[in-house]
């Protein structure tokens, strides 16, 4: 069936394998509030993000 | 018709051979594995396109499937597109699976309108997988292959995301060539609700015993003490556990929403489709949705297996999400099946008293500790009852010598639970779930840009791209590779299940026919093949055509008509014009 997989595989790099494996200590509690250690910025989607949700509209299904 | 002496015991010995022979089966069934399905309804936006480009878009989608260039069988594109039609169509199905207790499916599914054969899943594309893809209201839908698996179900659902979401790009451009406007694009969303009041389909299946089924869905006292109490047979029964069960059970599958639809105001919510759950029990998909909804449609011998429908719980992006929401339902419905939390101590058996209320409190309720009447006067949390429930599941799996992924499951299931019982944002396991990740970005987000109003249009934006289907527009996707979620399955275990059909179920025999003998197949549907030769291959027992009972015969690349014999033992055919005539129950093996 080799012929027929046109459609290239996800994701094959074993980075995030490797990152999965790594004990996740990212954040830590401090007092009544969780202080985050470390951040993921979002700047280049936020933009669109929000067009996309100010028009989303769905019609109702199941 | 009057008996007497040797013919009445005659007839009394064929009645017991009969009741001792479906007993036997029954009991076969409630001690093999669930198995698992899911159906996702994605929510489909198109971009700076004209109003007909948009209606449209979800065939567009769909039909690319075509460019894919995989084996897979069409079924044709009908689509049911309004609520009322749908309702419509609801109806005559529930009517015909009447008549399916006595007749033959394909007999009924050959007689059905266009639409209703849509409604009873016969259109789209059946894919080499053994997945259905195909548009159901305005919304392209992908149905997953069984599986008696939770890791397995996770796969294929994952597969099924990256096939939708390789269509879509190819949607797109089609349709940027087609209109001359680059900057047409077309959004995937894997989620429940669009914020608007419109909610569309997460929903699992799980096959049970036509005793179990019948118990929940039809029992007498199935009805909440929300009014009155009505005595202790109404207190306990399968029914309020079940209810119980799955309202609970928000605070594990839920996918995260910001802001409310009906009901009480909420700035962040726990699950997507809580607002939407009207009744405790109740056949509607659509309009007056149950907690517990009563479609009876089997797909597979009516007699010896039934489909427990679930349509409140969410769709998830977490792989952990869907592991331990199939997992832990199954779970449960196995320990139902016998008799395990029937027997147990305590009061898991008591239902809530007002389920309804209940799962609109459940999903608002972010402490997780907020009391939940019960019907004998008591209060439960969701916490608590979901930790008696995982108690019970760990000495159940223990006792019984579960396969290693019920230990896993029940340990994960621990995990989480306890994650939820401290600080969930900073626990590996609850932060792996959506709504916990969904909330933890949020709060993160918040505090980064200094954001007091939880339900400003930037949380909104984020809350909705965490399920974009599209890697790069993805949130879940980025704190997924930045290792914020934890994972269950590896990126080339769903590479692997982008071409393959699940191994323990007929799904593999499914998949296999399709992938070697598609020229030969004129129809195809979760339960039947029907073959250019008029011949009909009825698969109504789900648990067979596995890999090891196929593969062997699949090994010297058999030719059609000998692979077709050889599985004659596995499953009847028959002439397509005795299929159409017959009217039987008949009993057959389970095994």
């Amino acid at each position: 069936m080799s012929e027929q997989t046109q459609i290239q595989p996800k994701r094959t790099d074993e980075s995030v394998q490797e990152s999965v494996q790594t004990p996740e200590q990212v954040v830590v509690a401090h007092g009544e509030e969780t202080i985050f250690d470390d951040e993921i910025f979002i700047d280049d989607l936020i933009e669109e993000a929000r067009d996309v949700a100010k028009n989303f509209k769905q019609k109702g299904g199941q | 018709m009057h008996l007497a002496g040797e013919e009445f015991i005659l007839y009394a010995f064929a009645i017991k051979n009969i009741d001792n022979s479906i007993l036997k089966k029954e009991k076969a069934m409630r001690d093999k594995p669930v198995i698992l399905g899911l159906e996702t309804e994605y929510g489909i936006s198109v971009y700076n396109a004209s109003e007909t480009d948009t209606l449209f878009a979800p065939y567009d989608v769909v039909k690319a499937v075509n460019d894919l260039n995989i084996p897979l069988i069409d079924r044709g594109l009908e689509s049911i597109d309004t609520i009322e039609e749908h309702e419509k169509m609801e109806a005559e199905a529930r009517q015909r699976l009447f008549e399916y207790k006595y007749e033959n499916r394909v007999a009924i599914l050959r007689k059905a309108s266009r639409a209703l054969r849509q409604r009873l899943g016969c259109s789209g594309y059946m894919l080499e997988t053994g997945a259905r893809y195909y548009v159901d209201m305005q919304h392209p839908e992908y149905s997953t292959p069984e599986t008696e698996d939770p890791r397995t179900i996770v796969l294929v659902q994952k597969a099924g995301d990256f096939i939708v979401e390789e269509c879509r790009k190819r949607a797109e451009h089609r349709m940027r060539v087609r209109t001359g406007n680059r900057d047409l694009a077309i959004h995937i969303h894997r989620n429940n609700s669009d914020g608007k009041g419109n909610s569309y389909a997460g929903h699992e299946n799980y096959s049970l015993s036509p005793n179990l089924f019948d118990e929940i869905m039809y029992s007498s006292d199935h009805f909440e003490a929300s009014n009155t109490f009505r005595g202790s047979s109404v207190i306990q029964s399968i029914t309020n556990t079940v209810l119980k069960f799955l309202v609970t059970r928000s605070i594990i599958i839920g996918s995260g929403k910001v802001g409310f639809e009906e009901y009480e105001p909420a700035s962040y919510q726990i699950s997507q489709r809580a607002d939407f759950m009207m009744q405790p029990i109740a056949a509607s998909t659509v309009y007056y949705r149950g907690i517990i909804n009563t479609r009876n449609d089997p797909l597979a011998r009516y007699r010896l297996i039934r489909r427990f429908h679930t349509i409140c719980g969410d769709s998830n992006m977490s792989e952990l999400s869907i592991y331990l929401k199939c997992g832990i339902t199954a779970l449960f419905f196995k320990m139902l099946e016998q008799g395990y939390i029937q027997n147990s101590s305590g009061n898991l058996m008591t239902g809530l008293r007002n389920s309804v209320s209940a799962m609109h409190a459940v999903s608002r309720d972010l402490t997780l500790r907020q009391k939940l009447p019960l019907a004998d006067t008591t209060f439960t949390t969701a916490l608590q009852t979901q930790e008696e429930y995982c108690e019970l599941a760990k000495s159940y799996v223990e006792k019984n010598q579960l396969a290693p992924v019920w230990t896993d499951v029940a340990e994960k299931w621990e995990a989480v639970l306890n994650g939820l019982n401290g600080d969930r944002l900073s626990d590996p396991w609850a932060s792996s779930l959506d709504w916990v990740a969904k909330e933890r970005f949020l709060k993160q987000y918040q505090k980064q840009h200094h954001i007091d109003n939880p339900v400003d249009i930037n949380c909104q934006a984020i809350a909705l791209a965490y399920h974009n289907t599209n890697p790069d527009r993805s949130i879940y996707e980025r704190l997924l590779n930045n290792g914020r979620i934890k994972r269950i399955v590896s990126s080339k275990e769903i590479n692997s299940m982008i071409h393959e059909p699940p191994v323990d179920t007929r799904a593999y025999l499914r998949g296999k026919l399709i992938q070697q003998y598609a020229s030969h197949i004129t129809d195809i549907g979760w339960d039947y093949v029907v073959f250019t030769n008029n011949t009909v291959l009825q698969m109504n027992h789900p648990r067979k055509g596995t890999k090891d009972q196929i593969e062997p015969l699949l090994a010297d690349h058999p030719s059609f008509e000998i692979f077709l014999e050889r599985i004659s033992h596995l499953f009847t055919t028959e002439p397509l014009e005795m299929s159409h005539n017959r009217w039987i129950d008949n009993i057959g093996d389970i095994d």
